[in-house]
Order: structure tokens, then C-alpha cells, then sequence
């Protein structure tokens, strides 16, 4: 099970990778931090306004951290996840401004050739769901499910931390999750 | 999704167990030949969208920490006590630079604060208006009148849904300024300035010339400010050179 380190130095894109899997918060905040800047200038100047690229922003790092994680990213080259990363969000904002609900056709933006975002529609609607259905989850099963599925920290440390048993911690696991599905379940 | 999919608490342990890699070869080749049963791909399916939704909504708290990092402005501390050593020797020449760095710095922040002057904003009605969006702005006018810059952009960004005029752009870039959010600010006046139409087209281009010169980049600084209508431009561009 990987461990997590503070204030971690990333030299190369193969570390910062390793480290983005692992879901280490250091790596996650330096890629976030680099890039915010050039894809918020470029949908102010687009159109856009703060709030909306903050908004994008975070849903393209969502889209390179979903396919880090599943294994889809191949990098290609040195700082390869950063080209990835804003590729995303500009793609994401020419989307929006093409959309209905923009109104407006940009024909000075081309969509960047991009490896997709790789995900299927009916998955992302669900997963959307989820989301949505979590923040409901009282704070201790949020708590207990994000250590477990996004911290990846081991059950034996959660159940010193809680004060729980091994068995207990998996039970309440269990129980957490059943309630994830069961305010999915009536949101439908 | 089949929500109503039975997975007693032994299965998603071992479910878990698959998808965290954590079977061992025997136990890994046993479930590989349940997953080939359609309920049981069913299950490890779900599970893993489970766990994906909780993974980014774990991420999405994250990302507003790190947002709310981001402004502030971290320090990022040194790990390791050779780190420590290392960068204590560095303290001498970084102060220095920091020394000299100041004096000129100090003197393009001095020059900013005396010549900036917040836009005056303009004359509003609040009297009835048909036109929802003209309403809102007004709104903010207010708030930016009375120097509620925070209320005055929540009105503002809420206007967008839409091409942004170049008088929405302007006083965004206005309030945001008046903010002290200087790099927040610049692209809303650059907008304005890319549209040589506009009547805040000069207006635009000597606040922008400003936050240039607050951030040390004077050719940028005067070039904008040359440009601009403001009756200080003479002056200013004359301090910068001393």
C-alpha cells in the first residue's frame, strides 16, 4: 500500500505520475497550482469569467486525474500531463461556448487535437451521481470512505485512528457505502 | 446501473481487495472465473464506479483547498535538515537580491498607490427596468459605488451567460482592482483594450499600465500608460524613468 509523503520533490514527469496515483497531495496541488493561471487567462480572455474558470479548471483536472488513475494517461514527453491538463479545460470551454446555452459560435477557437477524455457518457452521469449523493453522507462515513478509497490508507490504521476494531472498520465500510447507494438509489 | 444489486459486506471486501491489487495468485485466478458470471461483472463494474465517485468527490474538497492555497500564497517548507542547512546558506544572497529587489519594487508600488485612483463608476437608475440583465448591473453598480467590490462581482459574474460587453469587462476589472486582485484584474482590462472601439478602451489601458508597473514590468508599464488618456500619464512616465 503506498505511503504518503509531505512536501515530496517531483524532478521528473514519471515521479510526479507515481505520486498523482498515489493521490499524494503535494503532487496533486503542484500540477493544480502550475496550470491554473494559463487556462484561467485564457477563458477570461475567451469570454469567461473567474468563477467559470475555476469551474472548468476543476473539472479538466478531475478528467486528467480519472484517466491518470485507470491508466488511460500514456505521457509523451516532458511536462506531457501539463499540455494534457490545459488541452482539457480549453476543449471543455470551447464545448461551452459552442453549447446552446453560450449562444455563440467562436470561430477563432479550434478545438485542440486531443486523446479524448476517455470515459464513457453513461459512466460520467453516474459517477456524477455519486458525487452529488456523497456530500449527503454524514461526516464520519465521508471521512471513513475517502480515507479508505481516495487516502488509500490501509484498514488497520483506520481502526487505530477511529478507535475501531479491524472487523468493525470493515463493517462500517460496509454500512457506509450501503448508504452511499441507498441516497443514490432515492435521488434517481 | 442496477442500484438494487445485492453485495453482502464479504463480497465487496474481496471485491475491494481485487480492485486495490491486493489478492493473492490463487485468490486473484478464483475471482477471474467468477467475473466471467455476468451478476459477479456486474458487481465489480458497480463497485468500481463506486469507488471512482468517491475518489473525485474526495478530490473535488481537495481542489478547494488547494484553490484557496493558491491565493493566499503557500510557502512550501523545506523537508530535511540538509534542506534546512542549504537553504540558511543561501539566506545571504537571497536577502541581498531581496534588498535590492525591494528598493525597486517599493518605488513601483509607491508610484502605484499615489496615482491609482479607483474608476468613479457610473451614474445608475434603479427605477424599473424590463431588462433583467441591465437591472443586475445596475445592482452592482451600487455595491461598487459604495466600495462593496465582493458584492459588486457577485452581481457581475452572474451576468455572463453571454457575450461580455466591454463595459461589463471594464468594471469587473475595476472592482477587482480596487480588490487589490491585481493579476485578476489584468485580463478583464486587456479584453477591453483588444476592442479599440470601446469608450473605456484609454481608461483600460492606464489602469492596465499600473498593474504592470506594480508588478515591476515597466516596459509593459509605459507603453500601456503612453497610450493612455489620463491627464497623470506625463508625470508618471517621467517618475518611472528616474
Amino acid at each position: 500500500m503506498p505511503h504518503k509523503t509531505k512536501n515530496a520533490e517531483y524532478p521528473d514527469e514519471p515521479s510526479l505520475l507515481r505520486a498523482m496515483v498515489c493521490n499524494e497531495d503535494a503532487a496533486l496541488k503542484i500540477l493544480y497550482s502550475r496550470n491554473y493561471d494559463s487556462v484561467s487567462n485564457y477563458i477570461i480572455q475567451n469570454h469567461g469569467t473567474i468563477s467559470q474558470a475555476k469551474d472548468i479548471y476543476q473539472d479538466a483536472f478531475v478528467v486528467v486525474w480519472r484517466n491518470i488513475q485507470s491508466g488511460r494517461f500514456h505521457p509523451k514527453g516532458e511536462k506531457s500531463i501539463d499540455g494534457y491538463l490545459v488541452r482539457i479545460a480549453k476543449n471543455k470551454w470551447i464545448d461551452y461556448l459552442r453549447s446552446p446555452q453560450f449562444k455563440q459560435t467562436s470561430p477563432l477557437l479550434e478545438k485542440q487535437e486531443l486523446e479524448a477524455e476517455i470515459s464513457d457518457p453513461d459512466d460520467q452521469e453516474e459517477i456524477k451521481k455519486i458525487v452529488t449523493a456523497f456530500v449527503g453522507l454524514q461526516e464520519k462515513c465521508r471521512h471513513l470512505l475517502s480515507m479508505y478509497y481516495y487516502d488509500k490508507t490501509p484498514v488497520n490504521k483506520i481502526a487505530a485512528k477511529f478507535g475501531w476494531t479491524v472487523p468493525t472498520t470493515r463493517n462500517n465500510k460496509y454500512r457506509c457505502l450501503q448508504k452511499l447507494r441507498m441516497i443514490i438509489k432515492n435521488k434517481k | 446501473m442496477n442500484y438494487d444489486i445485492h453485495i453482502p459486506e464479504e463480497e465487496l471486501e474481496l471485491i475491494d481487495q481485487y480492485l486495490d491489487n491486493n489478492l493473492n495468485a490463487q485468490e486473484l485466478t478464483a475471482l477471474r472465473d467468477r467475473a466471467a458470471e455476468p451478476e459477479w461483472a456486474e458487481k465489480i463494474a458497480y463497485i468500481r464506479l463506486l469507488r471512482t465517485g468517491i475518489g473525485e468527490a474526495a478530490l473535488r474538497q481537495k481542489m478547494e483547498a488547494f484553490h484557496a492555497g493558491m491565493k493566499k500564497g503557500t510557502v512550501r517548507k523545506m523537508s530535511s535538515l540538509r534542506w534546512k542547512w542549504m537553504a540558511a546558506a543561501g539566506v545571504v544572497l537571497i536577502l541581498g537580491t531581496l534588498w535590492l529587489k525591494n528598493i525597486f519594487g517599493n518605488k513601483d508600488r509607491q508610484l502605484f498607490d499615489s496615482y491609482f485612483i479607483p474608476d468613479s463608476g457610473l451614474v445608475v437608475s434603479m427605477g424599473n427596468s424590463n431588462n433583467t440583465g441591465r437591472y443586475i448591473f445596475n445592482r452592482g453598480m451600487v455595491e461598487y459605488k459604495s466600495e462593496d467590490y465582493d458584492k459588486a462581482l457577485e452581481y457581475w459574474n452572474g451576468l455572463t451567460g453571454n457575450a461580455m460587453s466591454d463595459t461589463l469587462s471594464y468594471f469587473i476589472a475595476s472592482a477587482l482592482l480596487a480588490n487589490g486582485q491585481y493579476s485578476e484584474a489584468l485580463p478583464y482590462f486587456e479584453k477591453v483594450i483588444h476592442q479599440s472601439e470601446s469608450i473605456f478602451l484609454k481608461d483600460a489601458r492606464w489602469y492596465a499600465g499600473l498593474i504592470h508597473l506594480r508588478k515591476g514590468e515597466k516596459t509593459k508599464a509605459k507603453k500601456l500608460i503612453r497610450k493612455s488618456g489620463n491627464e497623470n500619464k506625463k508625470e508618471i512616465l517621467q517618475k518611472i524613468k528616474e
